[in-house]
């Protein structure tokens, strides 16, 4: 082996091995005053505190089953049932031409981001971010968003406030041999006509721990239907449990 | 997933060092006169500094037994999505008797809800009455005809919590169900004939407290007796006596409270017993209350009382109507993929009675719920049945087999026959209805049914129906020669209706849903 192949594999692996060490997220390698901007999109894109969900569309609700339990405007009035899948959600075909290519053939978001805001790391990610989507939070409760929720047709000309008692009453987290825990509140902010951030409040009396090995939580909006787990082991930020 | 972190920068680092020894011990086996360049070394040193850094940072979590690896791709959740909201759709219930089939609508919208109904049948009756004039139940009128039994027009507007429904009912069932209504004769305005084409017709308000609360006001359905007005909604056309002979609507108000998604309380408070007004001095109170605790599982309890529904007596009517229905079998990749069966029992009496209501009329009999006598006979109400359906090759089929019995002392709840016209009104000297009368009578249905769509069903049906007394429509009819004779409630000289004991019929049906 001559000392020039020598030097080329030292040269090649060197390379790559400091490029995978670069692979660290920074929010695992960084103190918090030293995160860029860049660090922080990325923290709040991916980390223990972020899920992407590709949400499920639950079977319309017949004419009849809607008159038999009680409400003939559940979800939000007259979609039909299975003829036009687009009318459950509110988004028709016509609101996919053009700029919506994040929806699928049905209407169903491709993804929707589940994201436990109230965490420290994740507010200050979005400060850094210079996120302005993101929701004023007090820091007493709990607080998981889920980001843009086409609701066009639950919303539409519906009381916020009813609204939200429906999806407050339709959400929780779960974990196995536990009590559900309800939120306390919701809160729902509309992004123009169709799109919708939605902010479940938690009680911070009940107590979440690093022993609650996995979280469960699952939201029912209109007809789109969202399960994801959290891990609290995973959810330490300089070894500190944040949520 | 920091440790993960942690083990890949460990094996990272390791490597790089690696390749690095190999890259210097190779230099060095080259080169073994000259010793290695400081810069080298220095490397060689702060990588081993490195990694001793990280086995120590390793070696913490690993002793600590909490810290277990979380999957580093979360499993879907093991629940299925389910509406635990709306009540009653976090099943399919489908498959029931007295609900539609239909998983679309056609005619939805964002304010209106539209309806459509067609009910038209032939009845092939093996008496062959003359008249062709059926009697004794409210699902059939003429025999040997094509009749177009009900059609219906109607739907619901909603916004947001605002409700209406009106559904018009037009063919026989306009005047053959006001006609076993009595109380339109007291006072005026001649509510049966404002309200004879309306089926439903009733306002309300959505109030979204627990699973939702209505209050609405107006004429609705009233479920006794399990079966739905609208055949095709039921498993047999020809519902037995517990259904056909109990209330299919009130006039009146109610509010429905979904306390969970599984269950219903519904208070009445109506003008009587299937009635457009009120018979007396009192309203009838009743409710329902519907529990479904799974998808295959159905109870209903109907409860009323306090109604005065004779005319012209303060007798005191009670009923209690209880059914279950339970789906036993369900596999859709059979040719036969679903059995089910409903059950139906009802019991209910009359008491009270005696006294003069309106001067001039002659006041009823006094009567008593149990243990009369010739003076104040027991005037009561026991019946039941059973249906069982079975569907194939997924619900393009579907076979009935089914009936049912009732006693009926004092025979408040049978229906009068159509006798030279009379109603409930005038009554009819060849079929009285008194206390101390007796009426039995039986009934059995089979069924069989072509379901091409969701919106159609082409049904054929053999009934045979029994009674211990004259009952049924004969061969010579009920209709005087040359039509009906004077007063419905008097005699017509010279002339007897044809009144038998048994009825065998076959029933041929199409009927539609939009």
């Amino acid at each position: 082996m001559n000392l020039k192949s020598i030097a080329e594999k030292t040269l090649l692996v060197f390379p790559v091995g400091l490029l995978l060490m670069a692979a660290d997220p920074a929010w695992t390698t960084k103190e918090l005053p030293a995160w860029t901007e860049d660090d922080a999109k990325n923290f709040l894109a991916e980390s223990p505190w972020v899920k992407t969900i590709k949400p499920a569309l639950l079977p319309g609700l017949s004419e009849w089953q809607r008159r038999d339990g009680g409400n003939m405007t559940a979800e939000g009035g007259g979609k039909s049932s299975g003829l036009d899948l687009n009318d459950l959600t509110g988004i028709h075909p016509k609101d996919r031409d053009g700029a919506r290519t994040d929806l699928d053939a049905n209407g169903i978001p491709h993804r929707i981001i589940v994201r436990w805001d109230s965490a420290m790391p994740v507010r200050a990610a979005q400060i850094k971010a210079k996120n302005e989507d993101a929701p004023d939070l007090d820091g007493e409760d709990y607080a998981i968003t889920v980001y843009d929720v086409p609701l066009k047709g639950a919303m539409y000309n519906v009381d916020l406030k009813v609204l939200a008692t429906a999806l407050k009453r339709n959400a929780q987290i779960k974990e196995e041999g536990k009590k559900d825990l309800k939120p306390s509140r919701v809160i729902i902010r509309q992004n123009g006509s169709s799109m919708a951030t939605i902010i479940y409040f938690f009680p911070r009396s009940v107590r979440i721990t690093t022993d609650d090995k996995r979280l469960e939580f699952d939201a029912l909006i209109g007809r789109l239907y969202l399960a994801q787990y959290f891990y609290p082991p995973e959810m330490l930020f300089q070894g500190k449990l944040e949520l | 997933m920091r440790k993960t972190f942690q083990r890949n920068s460990l094996g990272i680092v390791f490597i790089s060092l690696l390749g690095l020894n190999w890259g210097t011990q190779a230099l060095s086996a080259q080169n073994t006169d000259s010793p290695p360049p400081a810069d080298v070394k220095k490397q060689i040193d702060e990588l081993k500094k490195r990694i001793d850094q990280l086995e120590q940072q390793m070696k913490a979590p690993a002793a600590a037994p909490a810290a277990a690896t979380p999957p580093a791709t979360p499993a879907p959740p093991a629940t299925p999505p389910v509406d635990n909201d709306t009540p009653f759709a976090f099943g399919d219930f489908t498959w029931m008797n007295a609900v539609p089939r239909n998983h679309d609508s056609v005619f939805d919208g964002k304010y209106f809800t539209g309806e459509f109904r067609w009910d038209s049948n032939y009845i092939y009756d093996y008496n062959h009455p003359i008249d062709h004039s059926l009697g004794g139940t409210t699902e059939g009128t003429r025999t040997g005809e094509f009749v177009l039994q009900q059609l219906n027009l109607g739907g619901d507007f909603h916004w947001e919590g605002v409700q209406a429904r009106f559904l018009s009912q037009f063919g026989a069932v306009a005047t053959a169900t006001p006609r076993n209504d009595a109380s339109p004769t007291i006072g005026q305005w001649d509510i049966a004939d404002a309200y004879r084409y309306l089926t439903e017709g009733y306002g309300g308000y959505h109030i979204n407290y627990k699973h939702g609360v209505n209050i609405q006001a107006g004429i609705f359905m009233s479920y006794i007796g399990l079966f739905s007005y609208y055949s095709f909604d039921n498993w047999s056309y020809q519902p037995s006596y517990v259904s056909s002979n109990t209330p299919w609507f009130f006039n009146g108000f109610r509010v429905q409270y979904f306390p969970t998604n599984k269950l219903k309380f519904e208070p009445w408070l109506i003008n009587g017993w299937q009635s457009y007004g009120k018979f007396n001095g009192r309203q009838g109170v009743g409710g329902q209350i519907l529990w479904r605790p799974t998808e295959k599982w159905d109870f209903v309890f109907n409860s009323y009382t306090a109604g005065e529904d004779t005319l012209y007596t303060h007798r005191t009517r009670s009923h209690e109507d209880d059914s279950m229905e339970f789906k036993y079998y369900d596999n859709p990749k059979k040719l036969m993929h679903r059995m089910a069966f409903s059950l139906t029992f009802d019991i209910g009496c009359e008491t009270g009675g005696g006294q003069t209501v309106v001067v001039g009329t002659t006041p009823g009999q006094k009567v008593v719920c149990t243990h009369g006598n010739a003076n104040t006979p027991a005037q009561n109400f026991v019946g039941g049945m059973m249906y069982h359906r079975w569907w194939f090759d997924r619900d393009k089929f579907g076979a009935t087999v089914g009936g049912g019995w009732m006693n009926n002392p004092g025979r408040y709840l049978v229906l009068l026959p159509p006798i030279d016209g009379a109603t409930a009104s005038s009554g009819t000297p060849y079929f009285t209805e008194n206390p101390g009368q007796q009426f039995k009578a039986y009934d059995f249905q089979t069924t069989f049914d072509w379901m091409p769509t969701q919106f159609v069903t082409w049904r054929v049906e053999f009934t045979q129906r029994g009674s211990d007394v004259p009952y049924f429509t004969g061969p010579g009819g009920i209709t005087p020669p040359g039509g009906n004779n004077g007063n419905p409630g008097s005699i017509t000289p010279g002339w007897t209706p044809d009144l038998r004991k048994q009825e065998r019929r076959w029933i041929f049906a199409l009927l539609v849903r939009l």
